[in-house]
């Protein structure tokens, strides 16, 4: 029975990979469980980084896994009826498996901290400015208040465009949004262009990015929220120059309507 | 290991909970009961007659022979509902839910959309009282009034049902402001369905409180003959169907009148005519700002002086209404903050709660320098809410306002969000009214 338990152990690091393996390979039943497609420009990055820490981690996992496996296996009381002999340990080997992770955490803080910072915090410029926000994204139980600028660019004027829950962005544009929390702590997740930001109440932060794709992709909220958490979905809607400016001409014109016949305009 | 028996046997039998049934209006049978002065609350009698439990079941037959079960939904015939409901959409939104993949076998849509999506604030009778409700500010709305706020349909001072473009428009832009969200991001198929299944749950409504003041005035009369001690309204036979009664058509007829007009099809929004060339210029945004201080439009008694919505802050909505002061303990008044004073939060939380009750709050009007606007910020959208008016709220329609006079009034309260006052960077300096320019 003992080496039974052994083989149970085995089971994880065997599962573990398994799991990986499945999701990443196209089709059956794992399909479409790896990361969804990427249509940022600065998204590599963040894969890359990904993936490296899955590739460490995996290995340190898999090695790990197969040790706990083989001393298991080995020392089985069944097979080793001699008792076991105390030791006071060994310092050499504690001071090593203190040193490795810490130097390995170290390398991870210090590698990452070029997309950290093109991520989060070296602002978009135009003109030797810093570019004015396209719109900001406020966050509330539950659902996506987004108000446009205008031509102005400023937030908070008359010529602002109010709309819920679609984003639309300028494919290929460096889009800089303001984000903010209404109500409670939101966050505001876009898969497809590996943005995530937290929304805290109180706060105004700015997220950016650039897309490389047009298309028609998910808003999520990834902070649980309240009971609707789940119906904070939008839209993001990625389009060319031209179907952006046709799209924010028709929605000024309809938030600026001023006559309304249910014949001609439906 | 007993709790792994246990869980083993809660996997194999599963959580079977008995089907969905519509609750009855108790809240309503409450207050025909006590007969609530809905002005002078303090001024209630006492109970006098109350209705049986065979009455109130025999409300709750008539009601399922009509329009079926939340699992079940029925359209009553020769009604002229046929061509505002569609059968086939109300049973893609009834139901329970199901999960992704099942779909209906009709229409190709997953079924359960109203439970989905709708019925954790709403509840599943549509009674606004879902698990939810409590915690919302303000409620949700009770369809079984039969009344809706935002539509585009009143005009001429009279309230209309909304049209379906209403709730399309509604479903799509969420109520900015309230916990109604937009749910634009549902197939339009599926919209249309949770549509159809709110009208249907509204006429239902409307249909039992009909039958509970039928019910009631039947309970109440002295000339009732005395072989009818339960003294029911009609025996609910296996033959009949529901809309085969003459009793029962009479009633729904008129309640589906205004729902479906004449053409059967529903009503239809207004026109807004155009609006004049110069109805945003610095001219008439000024005209709008006096009116709003006159007594021709009147906005400044509610929304106030400085447009805060601080006018007055004592009334209450129909939906309030009905429940104020329905309860002999609650006879003292109003308090301060208008709820009637000496009615502890538990007792909301307890009795009332249990008949659909929830705890009366006063309608306070619209902070008019926020830029926040339910009903949507079009200038036509704020144009009819001015001269349509908004039902079930003290916010009155106005037809003395010259149309130009209306537009004035638009662009003034379009302007108020951008107002210095509105957005200080330093304290703001309020003048008198009048005093100033």
């Amino acid at each position: 029975m003992g080496r039974f338990w052994s083989l149970l152990f085995l089971l994880v690091p065997v599962l573990g990979v398994a799991v990986f393996v499945f999701a990443v390979v196209p089709g059956g039943v794992f399909d479409n469980h790896w990361l969804p497609e990427d249509i940022s420009q600065h998204g590599k990055v963040i894969d890359d980084l990904f993936m490296f820490i899955l590739y460490l981690t995996g290995v340190i996992f898999i090695v790990t896994g197969a040790l706990m496996f083989w001393f298991c296996w080995k020392y089985d009381a069944e097979k080793n009826p001699e008792p076991v002999k105390f030791t006071h340990g060994s310092h050499t080997l504690e001071i090593v498996w203190s040193i490795l992770p810490a130097a390995i955490l170290l390398f991870i803080a210090i590698f990452q901290m070029d997309a950290w910072a093109e991520n989060k915090m070296v602002y978009p410029i135009k003109d030797g400015k810093k570019k004015p926000p396209l719109a900001l994204v406020t966050g509330r139980q539950f659902e996506w208040r987004i108000q446009y600028a205008g031509p102005d660019e400023t937030i908070g004027t008359e010529d602002d465009l109010h709309v819920v829950n679609d984003l639309h962005v300028p494919v290929n544009d460096e889009v800089v949004l303001r984000v903010q929390s209404q109500d409670v702590l939101h966050s505001f997740f876009l898969p497809n262009v590996r943005i995530k930001h937290d929304l805290v109440p109180g706060m105004q932060q700015h997220v950016w990015f650039q897309t490389k794709k047009t298309g028609l992709y998910d808003i999520v909220c990834a902070e649980l929220c309240g009971w609707g958490h789940y119906k904070m979905r939008g839209r993001l809607i990625v389009e060319s120059e031209e179907d952006f400016e046709a799209w924010y001409a028709n929605a000024v014109q309809e938030q600026t309507r001023t006559s309304h016949n249910v014949e001609s305009d439906n | 290991m007993a709790s792994l028996l246990f869980a083993c046997m809660f996997v194999l039998t599963g959580c079977n909970s008995e089907p969905a049934s519509f609750q009855i209006n108790e809240a309503y049978i409450r207050a025909v009961e006590y007969k609530a002065d809905v002005t002078k609350p303090q001024l209630i009698s006492e109970q006098t007659v109350t209705l049986s439990e065979a009455q109130k079941k025999n409300v709750s037959e008539i009601l399922e022979g009509l329009f079926g079960t939340p699992d079940e939904p029925r359209l009553p015939g020769g009604v002229g509902l046929d061509n505002l409901l569609s059968l086939r959409k109300l049973r893609v939104a009834a139901g329970p839910v199901t999960y992704t993949g099942e779909e209906n076998s009709d229409s190709g849509l997953e079924s359960g959309l109203y439970r989905r999506h709708c019925g954790h604030c709403h509840g599943v009778s549509g009674d606004g009282h879902g698990p939810t409700a409590e915690f919302l500010n303000p409620y949700p709305r009770d369809y079984r009034m039969g009344q809706f706020k935002f539509k585009l349909t009143d005009g001429d001072g009279a309230y209309k049902k909304p049209s379906k473009a209403d709730f399309r428009h509604l479903l799509q832009e969420g109520i900015a402001g309230t916990a109604m969200p937009s749910f634009r991001v549902l197939p339009e198929p599926e919209r249309e369905a949770i549509i159809d299944y709110v009208i249907y749950l509204s006429i239902r409504g409307q249909m039992e409180r009909g039958l509970i003041d039928e019910a009631y005035s039947a309970a109440s009369d002295p000339n009732e003959l005395p072989d009818n001690p339960e003294k029911i309204l009609v025996r609910f036979g296996e033959v009949v169907a529901g809309d085969d009664l003459q009793f029962v058509k009479g009633l729904l007829t008129p309640i589906v009148l205004p729902w479906a007009t004449n053409d059967g099809t529903g009503t239809v929004q207004r026109t807004i005519e155009k609006a004049p060339e110069e109805w945003d210029s610095d001219e008439s945004v000024e005209l709008g700002r006096k009116l709003f201080y006159q007594s021709k439009a009147n906005c400044y008694s509610c929304h106030g002086r400085t447009a805060i919505g601080d006018g007055q802050t004592n009334l209450f909505d129909n939906w309030t209404l009905e429940h104020l002061g329905n309860e002999p303990g609650d006879a003292s008044g109003s308090g301060e903050d208008g709820v009637s004073a000496g009615i502890p939060d538990y007792f909301y939380r307890g009795h009332l709660a249990q008949i659909g009750v929830v705890k009366p709050r006063n309608i306070k009007p619209r902070n008019l320098r926020i830029g926040n606007y339910r009903g949507g910020r079009r200038p036509i959208d704020i144009y009819q809410r001015i001269t349509g008016g908004i039902e079930g709220s003290p916010m009155p329609s106005n037809t003395k306002l010259t149309k130009a006079e209306a537009w004035s009034l638009v662009a003034y309260v379009l302007s108020l969000p951008y107002e210095p006052a509105s957005r200080p960077k330093t304290a703001p300096v309020f003048q008198g009214v009048g005093s100033s320019k």
